[in-house]
């Protein structure tokens, strides 16, 4: 075999630097950096979508925006916010460091990852160019049937919705196979499953999650498309369909989705405790299998998010039990993670931080939540502000704190420098500070009776004080993420160099340069424990020898991922056209996909890295 | 201050602040029009007790896991003197099953009394008599018939005091959901489906209601109220509803036919016959407090300010008929949908208009 590949053109080391290395790079870093920059984008314009809806709702009677606006901008928040935000940014953290913490030296199928990346791209761009069409998706976020109906909206606003949730479906399907393959076949040697760090673990659940719960929602949202665009009658009441089934095929993903956007926080975390308590994970198998229960049980919760539509009392009795059920797993986590601060030696860098502001508000998602998994308060509860605090606290409190803890870890090994520590702890008080001024009157908010996604109040329903204290909070989370971006770019010139190993971590990437070669390890290094660099810098476990493997194997970039992403994406986009136009832009987006992909196919995907010079 | 401690202090703040805001709401929170703990049925009270367990139970579990992670942040700081690596204890078992098994006996303690919740709210009303009530959502108003009297009326609500009131909940568009807070949990209002629902009111009073699932452009603006009365003044209410116009309106049912708001809104009946017309009945519509599910109050300048530019009191209203163009129930949808203006009505009809619709009690 090996004589064999020799004998293959050799392509040539990857570019570097320039516009068309980043278009054509297959290297899994370089597409977590694609991934972390698009995704923080799309964090800040979801947060600007989300500071003109707190403008509008400061005061009773807001005049900032129009009724059809509003109802867009919170569409979009959603949308943005879950799968072009916080999912991509879960996606570069597998990208940057999954290999590198399973001591692999790239994923399973570069090309494949780069063409996750791409297809995601054109997606957030198709579902976002609706804003220049005038028609922005304003359904709502799971934009229920009969209102995303053609008799419910009338324009391409849902289409655009719609086409633009299957594109995104696709990125993530194609990940979710891509780590799969990755986690469960390119682990260094010695690296059983159980000795895997805890966010390679949570990655995996996540990727089955993503690879189970995807294509119920397509389905979902196929059946929604035929009705709008074709005129089949799968939701529609006059004609026999039923708009709960749609709820039921929303949810059966929607909750999963939830997990999908926690647990690799929950992974992330479980990474920063350890490090800055100089311990390790207290009961690591707990918090894997913890992990793995959340997983299953979160194919069985959907209907509590539809205890107002009336499933009847054996549906509600069933579905409180199963949401309940989660409040364990959870509280295992929790409980773990405190046991594993307890008896440490805790350093308050920025990064634990963010991981023990996670925990604390985490904690506070977690017991809201346990308030409507009850269905008598959820009939209260369901569809307030209420709900609004529990999930922010859920996907701000923990996804995104968790997710700053894990650019302020990970910092150093993307960029060889530390980020400012008196900087970052502004940063993290600021959002701490701002989230809790937000999202904690919106409890009270919930409780005083407003609904959600209204976009005016009268002066009269008494809910003034608090939105305004909540508008105020707006602003303190959005300055404190400019104190952020600020760090992050002056910290990349600026910042103290870090070296391989700045927190003293005792997982593989550290085990590496920072950042780290285009081939990640010059030599595998060997495991024999859930930590292998703690053990050989302390307890003498043997090391990689010195220099560099000979012939090491990395894939050439690749000009095709990006050719058939924008096939993909014509493809499905172009179906809006279909009714009036006809069939081209998908017809045209097919030949591209396939012209794409013959080209893909006869690419050498075999290469080198360049010799070492001595 | 050393900057060690300074993350104490600061977790510790926020620590505090919450859990006095948490137990300042139910002592300290002014009670709204909304507010969802101040019960007034059975039904409601069912619900607030449940509240009221969960509420102090997470509370006691907020202060006690985030106690315990302050306490461990204070004690396992690092000092700066630690000359090794702390004990490094991989986990423990009895421990792990401890906190599984306190955490699901918890869970049992709340889910018990809860399907107990479920079972009650669920059941049977508990009387052999009560008033049933139909409800539609429609974008956006409330659309109620009562079988009992035969009668269909919009927006405010009105039902006797002591009697089981049994509502039949769905939609004839989009899904909506039916929410007096004070009086019960929320149904949803869901197009195909009869979805039941009750309540026993046992005060007098106005109580404030509105759409709780997102419908539409003006989904902000489908409130209701229920007015909850004696008996006495129910009978009268119903006998008053069920009076013809009088006579001497007809004049001005001429200019509400010619401007076409005869297509959607009917004034001369309230039976079921005219059950799902496109906009609310009018045939009493100076009974009611207010106009446009609960944007204006019911006064001649209001009424007029809505007949005048309804998109500009509620946007994507389907009341923007330009006169005539509406020829007849079927037909609106289309013809009312795609204009953005305001209406095209004279200052002087619109003005007949309201002395007309003043008339309608």
């Amino acid at each position: 075999m090996a004589t064999a590949t020799h004998t293959l053109p050799h392509a040539h080391a990857a570019e570097q630097t320039g516009v068309w290395s980043w278009i054509t790079t297959v290297d899994h870093k370089r597409i977590g950096i694609l991934y972390g920059v698009s995704a923080f984008i799309l964090f800040m314009v979801g947060g600007i979508e989300a500071l003109i809806m707190r403008m509008q709702l400061m005061g009773p009677n807001g005049t900032v925006v129009s009724a059809q606006v509003f109802n867009a901008l919170f569409t979009m928040h959603g949308t943005t916010m879950i799968f072009m935000a916080i999912m991509p940014l879960g996606a570069a953290f597998f990208n940057y460091m999954i290999p590198l913490m399973i001591g692999a030296r790239d994923v399973a199928f570069p090309r494949l990852n780069a063409l996750s990346y791409w297809v995601f791209f054109f997606g957030a761009l198709f579902i976002n160019s609706s804003f220049l069409f005038g028609t922005p998706p304003d359904a709502g976020w799971f934009a229920y049937a009969p209102l995303s109906n053609r008799t419910g909206t009338a324009t391409h606003s849902v289409d655009f919705w719609i086409l633009g949730l299957q594109i995104l479906g696709v990125a993530s399907m194609m990940a979710g196979v891509n780590f799969i393959v990755t986690i469960l076949n390119m682990r260094a040697p010695g690296m059983t499953l159980m000795r895997m760090p805890v966010f390679v673990w949570m990655t995996l659940v996540v990727q089955f999650l993503v690879v189970l719960a995807f294509p119920i929602i397509t389905v979902g949202l196929v059946f929604l498309m035929f009705d709008r665009l074709f005129g089949t009658n799968f939701y529609i009441p006059e004609a026999g369909g039923d708009p709960l089934l749609y709820q039921h095929l929303f949810w059966l993903f929607g909750h999963p989705e939830v997990y999908i956007l926690i647990l690799p926080a929950m992974g992330i975390v479980s990474e920063v405790l350890p490090t800055f308590s100089h311990k390790p994970l207290f009961g690591a198998e707990f918090v894997i299998f913890s992990g793995i229960a959340i997983g299953f049980l979160g194919f069985g919760v959907w209907s509590h998010h539809m205890f107002t539509t009336g499933l009847g009392p054996v549906a509600d009795i069933s579905f409180s039990f199963t949401t309940m059920m989660i409040a364990v797993p959870t509280a295992v986590k929790i409980f773990n993670w405190i046991a594993t601060i307890w008896g440490g030696q805790l350093r308050f860098a920025t990064p634990m931080l963010f991981a023990l502001g996670f925990v604390f508000m985490f904690t506070i998602g977690g017991l809201s939540g346990f308030m409507h998994a009850v269905p008598a308060i959820d009939l209260q509860q369901q569809d307030t502000y209420f709900i609004v605090a529990h999930f922010h606290y859920v996907l701000f409190g923990g996804s995104i704190l968790g997710l700053f803890a894990g650019i302020y870890y990970w910092y150093p090994k993307f960029t060889g420098r530390l980020m400012d520590e008196r900087l970052g702890a502004l940063h993290f008080w600021c959002t701490l500070i701002g989230f809790n001024l937000t999202f904690f009157p919106m409890h009270f908010l919930g409780a005083d009776g407003m609904p959600r996604r209204i976009y005016t109040y009268a002066a009269w329903e008494g809910w003034s004080f608090w939105n305004h204290v909540a508008t105020i909070g707006a602003f303190v989370i959005a300055v404190s993420q400019l104190i952020f971006l600020y760090n992050y770019m002056t910290s990349r010139v600026r910042g103290k160099i870090a070296g391989s190993d700045p927190w003293d971590g005792a997982t593989l990437e550290w085990a590496t340069s920072s950042p780290p070669p285009e081939w990640d390890f010059d030599r595998v290094p060997p495991v024999s424990s859930s930590r292998p660099l703690f053990d050989q810098k302390y307890h003498g476990a043997p090391k990689a020898p010195p220099g560099r493997d000979d012939g090491i194997h990395i894939p050439p970039p690749s000009h095709w991922p990006i050719i058939v992403g924008l096939g993909i994406t014509m493809i499905f986009g172009g179906a809006m056209t279909i009714p009036a136009h006809g069939p081209w832009i998908s017809l045209a987006g097919f030949f591209i996909f396939l012209a794409g992909t013959f080209g893909w196919v006869f690419q050498p995907g075999y290469g080198y890295a360049p010799e070492e010079h001595h | 201050m050393s900057e060690k401690r300074a993350p104490l202090i600061g977790f510790l703040i926020v620590f505090v602040v919450l859990g006095l805001l948490w137990i300042w709401y139910p002592f300290g929170t002014p009670l709204l029009p909304m507010s969802t703990i101040f019960p007034l049925t059975e039904n409601a009270e069912a619900t607030q007790w449940m509240y009221a367990l969960v509420y102090w139970i997470t509370l006691a579990v907020f202060l006690g896991v985030e106690g315990l992670l302050l306490y461990a942040l204070f004690r396992f700081r690092k000092r700066g003197d630690e000359t090794a690596h702390p004990k490094q204890t991989h986990g423990n078992t009895p421990l792990e099953v401890g906190w599984t098994l306190a955490t699901v006996l918890l869970v049992i303690v709340m889910y018990v009394p809860s399907c107990q919740a479920i079972r009650f709210h669920q059941g049977p009303p508990p009387s052999a008599n009560p008033l049933v009530v139909d409800v539609t959502g429609r974008q956006w108003f409330w659309e109620y018939y009562y079988p009992e009297y035969d009668l269909t009326t919009a927006n405010e609500l009105v039902v006797p005091k002591d009697r089981t009131v049994v509502f039949h909940v769905t939609s004839t568009d989009v899904i909506h959901a039916f929410w007096f807070p004070r009086l019960g949990g929320k149904r949803d209002a869901v197009p195909g489906r009869n979805q039941p629902m009750w309540f026993t009111p046992t005060e007098t009073g106005v109580f404030q209601g509105q759409c709780t699932e997102y419908c539409g452009s003006s989904h902000a603006l489908m409130r209701m109220q229920v007015v909850v009365s004696t008996p006495a003044d129910f009978d009268a209410w119903v006998k008053q509803q069920k009076t013809p116009p009088p006579p001497e309106s007809m004049a001005g049912f001429g200019v509400f036919a010619a401007s076409g708001c005869i297509a959607c809104h009917m004034t001369m009946a309230n039976d079921k016959t005219v059950l799902h017309m496109n906009g609310p009945n009018l045939m009493k519509v100076a009974t009611r407090k207010q106009i446009a599910a609960g944007t204006l109050e019911n006064t001649p300048e209001n009424l007029k300010t809505w007949i005048h530019d309804p998109q500009h009191v509620k946007p994507d209203a389907k009341m923007n008929v330009p006169a005539m163009q509406c020829t007849g129930p079927g037909q609106p949808d289309a013809c009312c949908r795609d204009v953005q203006i305001g209406n095209c009505l004279p200052d002087a009809t619109v003005d007949q208009l309201v002395s007309y619709l003043e008339m309608m009690k």
